[in-house]
């Protein structure tokens, strides 16, 4: 059995990924119980993963090893207030598990400063933009790069629509003023331009992930299993006939659901 | 039911289907459509095009295999120009299966272009709580890191020669599907001014783009998009060039569905306005 | 006392550190309701204390780890805090996974259809963890190298890749249908994304390669993205971040009222 496995590993991999995917694009059809079962299987293979990769790769080498191979004693404290954390399970004594979490979201704070100075603050500074065209400059022994009437229009462009949105937000008084209201007028509608942007970014992002997933099924599945010339075509083909069973299920008479979820 | 109702209203396993055959039957075209590069995956080539050979580059991947469709492509193009450049790197991560996925890809290139592990790149592995992390990472290195994915100390290696802290590393590349790249530019790029470059998911790319304008990051490789433009300037010919048209059908697949949807219901609005009946 | 013992004193030292955090354990136990939340308060500002001060402080040259670098006093303590902080962390891993542990093996006892899930869940976690710790060892068996290839590459990465590949299909099926242009807003957001769509496929880039450059569709994508959504993007990013450094804070300092630092 051992040896079989040995011997016959790569072509097993690509047997076990088709299965799988085939198992999870079951639920387009319909939820069925084949589903369910790949779905646990990937919480399984997913948590084991995630518990072994955390002792191999942070566990043994940041605790385990000092304490025991270099002697660091004091590292025990390490599990000690880790184990902290399992006072959750307690009803009486939870309160416990909030030292350790409290402990991490006041470091998480006292980093919300430099968080701030490198990511933010930069950002604030950007948004102010030269307006005024001009050629190219010496200011202070530092270049200054030509401004062009186009990029004059752009950055003015940039600034009010920064402004805008910001005024969008700004809930600390009631937008009375019609240079107010407009502006958040305005703002809002920039910010529909914002969430296209992320729409049609969204759409190839996860078309990005479909394709990948019928290039494995395709050309590694099918070329490495059947074969390079006729193995992509021949899954293809098993496809296509999937496609047939799914469309004819989903008109049998007593199986037609348009609005069934999406 | 009226045509137009239809047309709002097909079943979602007929979209399924017409999906399905829209990313699967281009495989089969040998049409190879040239793919304009952006001025952000300029960029990107050139931050790394400007590196000498020797320079330390810190790779951190920080994708897994539910992103592979993006991220593979964009890992397989990075490494592929550093090994190239004949550059030194090492890869970081903070998602627990990138050291492996990257690792696959570093190996499997490296017999092409004879770049070794341990003299010419190194996976220090899984790590975990970013920010406290690149805190400490940024001031000694090999004190932080310790050692590779295979608990072998650092200091045995030559390409760790010469690294000390962060300002050593010359660029650094943050392939991700998160915004952990944001982490890297508040305690790595920020503080120590190292250049750096990212490589987001297409979801990402229009937030990443605010980076880019107050040039926090030099350069993007947006997405699959990016991916397939950096080949085109690196001249290889992989999967990502065939994913291109599969992308395009499936697109305007979308678009012709939408708009089918908008016109089918401003078309009925219409005919109910005329029939004096509710829009 | 801090220093490493390699001698037989080690095992005392331990042994004698876990009766410490169980008495530490028992005294916490044993507090009244009153003084929790003056320890919750103690324990999250002095975490928050040291990054906050070691940020703050004026930096002088000095050397850190053998290297010449900028800092204050406390500067040389942040590797050792990077060393445990992350270890610490690791340790919360296990609450997941007994929360799962639990809720599977209440679906197994109870036996009926799911049953056979739950197992399933069981055998797949056993069967990682330990291909995995074999696969990693410093001699790997190949039957350990050839179980965990399958495990990781055939199963994981494959079910993980697909889970993500479904949105696909979802995000199809809801764009038709959802996607109506019913006020203004709703027309310039289908437009945009028309756009932005058309821009970034190859297809797209041909519809209006015979047009004039600034009238191509990839240009105007690339414009709308760097000049109208770059500086929306800011804006409520910004935005975010002030609100953010106002919420961390709120939370260092104790003000922030709810269930963390009330009973």
């Amino acid at each position: 059995m051992t040896n079989w496995l040995i011997t016959n590993a790569d072509k097993l991999t690509l047997w076990v990924g088709a299965i799988c995917t085939i198992a999870l694009y079951s639920a387009l059809y319909k939820e069925n119980r084949f589903y369910r079962l790949f779905e646990h299987i990937f919480l399984g293979l997913a948590t084991g993963f995630l518990v072994a990769q955390t002792w191999t790769d942070v566990l043994l080498p940041k605790w385990w090893k000092p304490m025991w191979d270099e002697g660091r004693w004091y590292f025990i404290f390490i599990a000690i207030f880790g184990a902290f954390y399992y006072f959750i399970f307690s009803q009486k004594h939870s309160w416990i598990s909030r030292i350790i979490i409290g402990f991490y979201l006041g470091v998480a704070s006292g980093q919300a400063f430099q968080v701030y100075a490198n990511d933010f603050w930069p950002q604030i500074q950007a948004s102010f933009k030269p307006i005024i065209p001009h050629g190219a400059v010496t200011i202070a022994g530092k270049a200054v790069k030509a401004l062009s009437p186009a990029d004059a229009v752009n950055n003015i462009i940039f600034m009010v629509i920064v402004f805008c949105v910001m005024m969008y937000f700004f809930f600390s008084f009631e937008q009375k003023n019609p240079i107010v209201k407009s502006s958040a007028k305005l703002g809002r509608w920039m910010m529909m331009f914002t969430f296209g942007a992320i729409f049609g970014a969204t759409i190839m992002a996860r078309l990005a992930l479909l394709i990948d997933r019928i290039d494995y099924l395709l050309n590694e599945f099918g070329a490495q299993v059947f074969g390079e010339a006729s193995g992509p075509k021949i899954v293809f083909m098993m496809l296509l006939v999937l496609m047939g069973i799914v469309l004819y299920l989903a008109f049998k008479k007593d199986n037609t659901s348009p609005d069934e979820g999406t | 039911m009226n045509i137009l109702r239809f047309l709002q209203t097909v079943d979602r396993r007929v979209i399924y289907v017409l999906l399905m055959l829209s990313v699967t039957a281009p495989f089969f075209l040998s049409i190879r459509l040239p793919m304009r590069v952006s001025p952000a995956t300029e960029a990107f080539y050139s931050a790394i095009e400007e590196r000498q050979p020797g320079d330390f580059v810190l790779l951190a991947v920080d994708w897994e295999a539910g992103t592979r469709g993006e991220n593979g492509p964009q890992t397989e193009a990075v490494i592929t120009h550093l090994m190239r450049k004949k550059c030194r790197f090492a890869i970081l991560s903070f998602a627990p299966q990138s050291p492996k996925l990257t690792q696959d890809i570093v190996e499997r290139l490296g017999k092409e272009y004879h770049s070794v592990e341990g003299v010419d790149w190194i996976n220090w592995g899984y790590k975990v709580n970013a920010k406290n992390y690149l805190k400490g990472f940024v001031r000694d290195i090999v004190g932080v890191v310790k050692t590779n994915n295979k608990t072998e100390p650092l200091t045995k290696f030559p390409v760790m020669e010469g690294i000390k802290t962060a300002s050593d590393i010359k660029l650094l590349v943050n392939i991700t599907p998160s915004s952990v790249y944001q982490t890297y530019l508040q305690f790595v790029a920020g503080p120590l001014k190292v250049p750096m470059v990212v490589a987001p998911t297409s979801v990402m790319v229009p937030e990443v783009f605010n980076y880019l304008d107050s040039k926090q990051i030099s350069g993007m490789m947006p997405g699959l998009p990016g991916a397939g433009e950096y080949e085109g300037k690196l001249g290889t010919n992989t999967k990502v060039t065939r994913f291109a048209n599969s992308a395009s059908f499936a697109h305007i697949l979308i678009i012709f569905f939408i708009i089918m949807g908008n016109v089918a219901m401003l078309l009925e609005r219409r005919q109910n306005a005329r029939l004096g009946g509710r829009a | 006392m801090f220093t490493p013992k390699m001698d037989g004193t080690w095992t005392g030292y331990v042994i004698g550190s876990i009766v410490v955090g169980i008495v530490l354990m028992l005294v916490l136990m044993q507090l009244p309701k009153r003084a929790r939340k003056y320890i919750l308060w103690t324990v999250t500002f002095l975490g928050g204390l040291f990054y906050a001060l070691e940020f703050f402080l004026p930096t002088h040259e000095m050397m850190i780890e053998g290297s010449k670098t900028e800092g204050n006093f406390l500067s040389p303590f942040v590797v050792p805090m990077t060393n445990v902080l992350p270890a610490l962390s690791a340790f919360a891993v296990g609450l997941g996974v007994i929360n799962l542990f639990q809720m599977h093996t209440k679906r197994v006892l109870k036996w009926n259809v799911d049953s056979i899930n739950s197992i399933a869940f069981f055998i797949a976690m056993i069967l990682m963890t330990v291909g995995h710790i074999m696969a990693k060892s410093p001699h790997p068996s190949p039957f350990a190298t050839s179980l965990y290839k399958i495990l990781f590459e055939g199963a994981l990465q494959s079910l993980d890749a697909t889970m993500f590949s479904i949105i696909a299909f979802y995000i199809t099926s809801a764009a038709y249908r959802a996607f109506r242009v019913r006020s203004v807003e709703a027309t310039l957001l289908l437009a945009t994304a028309i756009i932005v769509m058309l821009g970034q496929i190859t297809l797209g880039q041909l519809l209006t390669s015979a047009l004039p450059e600034y009238l191509h569709v990839e240009v105007v994508r690339n414009w709308i993205l760097t000049k109208v959504n770059a500086p929306a993007t800011r804006a409520i990013s910004v935005g975010l971040g002030i609100g953010s450094l106002a919420v961390g804070l709120r939370i260092w300092l104790g003000l922030e009222r709810g269930s963390y630092f009330e009973n």
